[in-house]
């Protein structure tokens, strides 16, 4: 009897201080994330200009958004962006890292290397891309086209300079992760004659699934929010060739002073992260996976 | 045994020039005259103007800057690593309760768009007065930041057998033994990983930093630099300069946590045999 | 029990000391916006370091020495000010003397209820008359003054004298004059017409300005403006029509994609280097030629300007299109309105020394009268005859950013973009245009437009 007591007094002390140590996180986040959020999905169903009062509008902001061409076609280049960051800089950071894993001399190095470029600013890499990419005297001119000018490869030359900055990223951490894999593992599978490639996929990947299902997972939520380098690149043009979702909520809340509209697609914008976010944990639990 | 890796060492310096050339051109280009820049825009500099990067210095305002950027990073990153960490450590240890609820919430939370919560944050700050102050930044960051340092550092924690907590316990360790000798070795890497990451968020940062941080002298390096980059647009070899100078700080910190990243690690192994 | 109860508190502490630190760290907060301060804040967007040091020793400073209430500037970075002030107005801070970027943004502001009504002091301080007759009338909102005009600027076409002496070319003063020039340059291979809008989309207002003006004349632009004819006429498609096809000419930067990654400073400096033979643009253009011109440049000759030529049948000679390129306004929240009204004044008055910031570093002077005398002798005499013009002339035209609303300029220069790239029709894009601006015409958003003939 006392020893059940004792155990379920132990799990309920373990459950308090469990909660007090998440009291930081939440108050923090109470305070400047929520608080403000709530406030703005009250904004979203306003006129508001962003300067005088707001008035109710219903749902008229919503409706309008579902029409604007604008809204649609910064939602498609979104996906765009997405399906392609879930390709390339993840095949390059995890190629990489597993490279990595295999060598004897440089590893270091090379981390440190690849790691590079997301250390350096997103206004640093933009400068330095531009220059590159500029038609006329960059090393682009050898291609003749004008990548960020033109309306087809606009996006592309984004993404490409975003990714630049960011795979390294994804390589430390999958590095990391892969750095963890018990190396008897990898004997097993040698005994059994595996190659590279069968190794990969069936001692690698495996173990680091945790890993890479997160980082899959932020990569999906970012694609959703990039606007640093799009802003800083092209502000979404040439003629909406790059605009995303972010940059039509920035222009609709401080350029056409509709911050109640704009408010309503960052709304959009949290319920479609939400949407993903939902899908993966029930294909979690149906996989029974832990991440 | 490790016959033919030659053909990744070929793969992996490839790519060590895709990621290193843009940035040895941009150091390269800092030490050129305008003239040059021109004429000899991908080449090394006939003759290195080391005087562009004290220009730069002055003209940029960076020191100013520097210090700005240090006060908002350092406090960044401690806080988030704190905040973050505690949360991992309830989540992944002490199995709060409702733990998938939480996790959701987390992630949910690192999904909003900034401009979701801009304006009206913007409201709140100057009611309580943490309108352009450091201080204000910095907190903006720790709620900004937090929880994806939670979710990494917790799925760190994660992977220590309960076996080591138990035999703490035995010995008699308490909540912070428990925490000093036995999670925080083992998940060592990942809050390293977190801090590095939060820092280098805080030092890079520009949006938020630009709403919420007005006074000059209060700026840090990334608002410095892209300022000095729209007025100067003419000048680029001064630009590359304070570029260079502005990526030196971090690429010298990954630097210093990156030797102590690799040890964690190594002896995480070796603890695991 | 003790234990855990010892380690939770240390927990607790560790946690609050970290934050205490960081609070320590990072200094004193200091005022939050002087609007609760003592002083008078004013924000400013400068080109570069040594104009914002000239703006605090000739526009600040003397005023200080004479007030007891001190003035105190805070710079930031142009392509943000306007941000940085929307929020700061809407949470009820922001400086007290704010720097709107034309008309169409005070008006905007003022709906907020956040500026003053600067009528109180018309009298004064004598504006009525010390003002350009059209000049006030933009800035008025419902009657009320609402800002002070300052920076009167101007669209006209630039050009590089070495260049076309030596290619047998005169500055052109119609349409076939012009296209000729245009030709010949691009067969050469240089750049017609210095255009972009890397760094700054919305140039693509200043192009528009241009092609609506001078192709459809400001007469039919007036009628638009307050609503009596609407945009999607013909008129108006054939001047957007007109517009496309330079793009589609490689006239305009080059290839229609070159236009979209030519940056303002490469392009000053291909006027300088005889890479390009014309650039129409703003008149604020005065103060970043001169830099790519001279010794140690590489640039042959010298800069000049000329009006751009009409474009159209019926279209005045020597039009210059009107625009304000800031207006102060003060907040309605200052402690100290009187002094804030007296420092506007400051601000726009004595025009020998509004001149003499030309001169010196090229301030774009407000719209006022001038005299001959005011002008001084080591004032670059095509500064000169360029503010003697504007200021005198008869043909006014009508720049977007000044005489639309914000919205309504919005649109106008983001779809350009989708025309100039063949992704809309000119008449789609201007019946677009009527959509976004009639509403804002009804709702008072618009500024009210001076008729073309009312100027003396």
């Amino acid at each position: 009897m006392a020893a059940i007591g004792h155990v379920s007094g132990l799990r309920r002390r373990r459950a308090r201080i469990a909660w007090l140590c998440m009291i930081p996180l939440i108050l923090v986040n109470l305070l400047v994330i929520v608080g403000p959020a709530v406030q703005s999905i009250y904004y979203s169903f306003t006129s508001w200009d962003g300067l005088s009062s707001a008035h109710w509008v219903g749902l008229a902001n919503y409706v309008d958004l579902v029409q604007d061409p604008q809204f649609v076609q910064g939602l498609l280049h979104n996906i765009e962006w997405t399906i392609i960051f879930l390709i390339v800089p993840m095949v390059m950071g995890l190629f990489g890292a597993y490279l990595l894993t295999m060598i004897k001399r440089g590893r270091a190095l090379f981390r440190v290397i690849f790691f590079l470029p997301y250390v350096v600013a997103s206004v640093v890499v933009a400068a330095i891309w531009q220059r590159l990419l500029a038609p006329h005297h960059g090393f682009a001119s050898l291609f003749k086209i004008n990548f960020l000018g033109d309306t087809h490869t606009a996006l592309w030359s984004v993404a490409f300079i975003n990714n630049w900055a960011w795979w390294g990223f994804l390589l430390v951490v999958f590095l990391a992760a892969m750095q963890g894999v018990n190396p008897s593992l990898y004997e097993a599978a040698e005994l059994d004659g595996a190659g590279h490639w069968a190794k990969f996929v069936s001692v690698t990947l495996p173990a680091i699934r945790p890993t890479f299902m997160f980082l899959a997972l932020m990569t999906i939520i970012w694609s959703f929010l990039v606007f640093d380098y799009i802003y800083i690149l092209t502000q979404g043009g040439p003629a909406g060739s790059t605009d995303m979702l972010s940059t039509v909520l920035y222009r609709a809340a401080f350029s056409e002073q509709q911050a109640g509209y704009g408010a309503a697609i960052g709304v959009v914008m949290a319920v479609i992260s939400g949407i993903v976010i939902a899908a993966f944990r029930i294909f979690q639990r149906v996989r029974r996976w832990d991440v | 045994m490790r016959q033919r890796t030659w053909w990744m060492y070929v793969v992996l310096i490839c790519l060590a020039i895709f990621a290193l050339g843009p940035l040895l051109i941009f150091v390269f280009d800092a030490l050129k005259t305008e003239p040059e820049l021109s004429s000899n825009p991908l080449g090394l500099p006939a003759h290195p103007q080391w005087h562009n990067f004290i220009d730069a210095w002055t003209q940029a305002g960076i020191a100013v800057g520097l210090r700005n950027s240090i006060i908002i990073v350092l406090g960044t990153m401690i806080g988030v690593v704190v905040i973050g960490g505690l949360a991992a450590y309830a989540m992944s240890r002490l199995q709060l309760p409702g733990q998938g609820a939480v996790m959701t919430y987390l992630l949910v939370v690192t999904s909003l768009p900034i401009q979701l919560f801009l304006v009206p944050l913007f409201f709140l700050w100057t009611k309580i007065g943490l309108y352009d102050t450091q201080f204000g930044i910095i907190v903006i960051y720790w709620a900004v930041y937090s929880p994806f340092a939670t979710l990494l550092m917790r799925s760190f924690m994660i992977g220590i057998p309960a076996s080591y907590e138990e035999a703490a316990r035995l010995d008699g360790a308490g909540e912070i033994g428990i925490i000093t000798r036995v999670v925080l070795p083992m998940a060592w890497p990942g809050v390293l990983t977190a801090a590095l990451v939060s820092a280098l968020s805080a030092y890079n940062e520009f949006l938020l930093v630009l709403t919420f941080v007005q006074t000059n002298t209060k700026q840090p390096l990334s608002l410095t630099f892209f300022a000095f980059q729209q007025g100067y647009s003419q000048n680029y070899v001064l630009i590359c300069a304070s570029g260079v100078i502005m990526i030196l700080p971090m690429l010298i910190l990954f630097l210093l946590l990156q030797r102590r990243f690799v040890e964690g690690v190594a002896s995480q192994g070796l603890a695991a045999e | 029990m003790t234990d855990n109860v010892t380690s939770r508190r240390a927990f607790l502490g560790l946690g609050l000391a970290g934050a205490a630190g960081t609070g320590l760290l990072a200094g004193c907060s200091g005022s939050s916006g002087a609007v609760n301060g003592s002083d008078l804040q004013i924000w400013g967007a400068f080109a570069s370091q040594d104009i914002q040091a000239y703006f605090e020793k000739e526009f600040v400073r003397p005023f200080n020495q004479k007030s007891p209430v001190q003035v105190q500037l805070s710079a930031k970075p142009s392509n943000t000010i306007d941000r940085l002030t929307q929020t700061a107005l809407a949470s009820g801070a922001g400086p007290d003397i704010i720097t709107a970027d034309g008309p169409g943004q005070a008006l905007s502001y003022a709906r907020s209820g956040k500026i003053d009504n600067l009528d109180d002091y018309v009298d004064q301080f004598d504006w009525d008359s010390y003002y350009l007759d059209w000049a006030l009338r933009p800035c008025r909102v419902d009657g009320r003054l609402m800002s002070l005009p300052v920076q009167l600027e101007s669209l006209v076409l630039f050009y590089n004298t070495a260049v076309f002496k030596k290619h047998g070319w005169k500055p052109p003063t119609t349409r076939a004059e012009l296209e000729a020039i245009c030709a010949d340059a691009q067969a050469r291979g240089m750049m017609p017409l210095a255009m972009g809008n890397a760094g700054y989309q919305a140039g693509n207002e200043w192009y528009l300005s241009m092609f609506l003006n001078h192709a459809a004349g400001p007469d039919n632009v007036y009628q638009a403006l307050i609503g009596r004819k609407r945009w999607a006429s013909d008129v108006f498609v054939d001047a957007i029509e007109l517009f496309k096809s330079y793009f589609d000419k490689g006239w305009a930067g080059g290839a229609t994609a070159d236009y979209f990654t030519n940056l303002g400073a490469d392009l000053d400096s291909d006027l300088a280097t005889g890479k390009a033979a014309m650039m129409p643009c703003g008149t604020w253009q005065i103060q970043n030629l001169p830099l790519y011109f001279g010794d140690g440049t590489g640039s042959i000759g010298d800069w000049d300007w000329v009006p751009f030529p009409p474009l159209a049948d019926g279209v005045p000679d020597n039009l210059f299109p009107l625009a304000i390129g800031q207006c102060y306004q003060l907040n309605a929240n200052t402690r100290h309105p009187k002094q804030g009204a007296a420092y506007l004044n400051y601000l726009v008055s004595d025009p020998a020394k509004q001149l003499k910031a030309l001169s010196d570093v090229q301030f774009e002077p407000p719209p006022v009268h001038f005299s001959i005398d005011d002008f001084p002798d080591d004032l670059d005499s095509r500064i000169a005859r360029l503010y003697h013009q504007l200021t005198t002339t008869k043909a006014i035209g009508y720049t977007t950013w000044t005489f639309l609303s914000q919205q309504s300029d919005t649109y106008l220069w983001t779809d350009i973009e989708k025309v100039v790239t063949g992704q809309l029709t000119a008449r789609d894009y201007l019946s677009g245009m009527d959509e976004v601006f009639t509403p804002d015409l009804k709702s008072g958003n618009v500024p009210q437009a001076p008729a073309p003939m009312e100027v003396k």
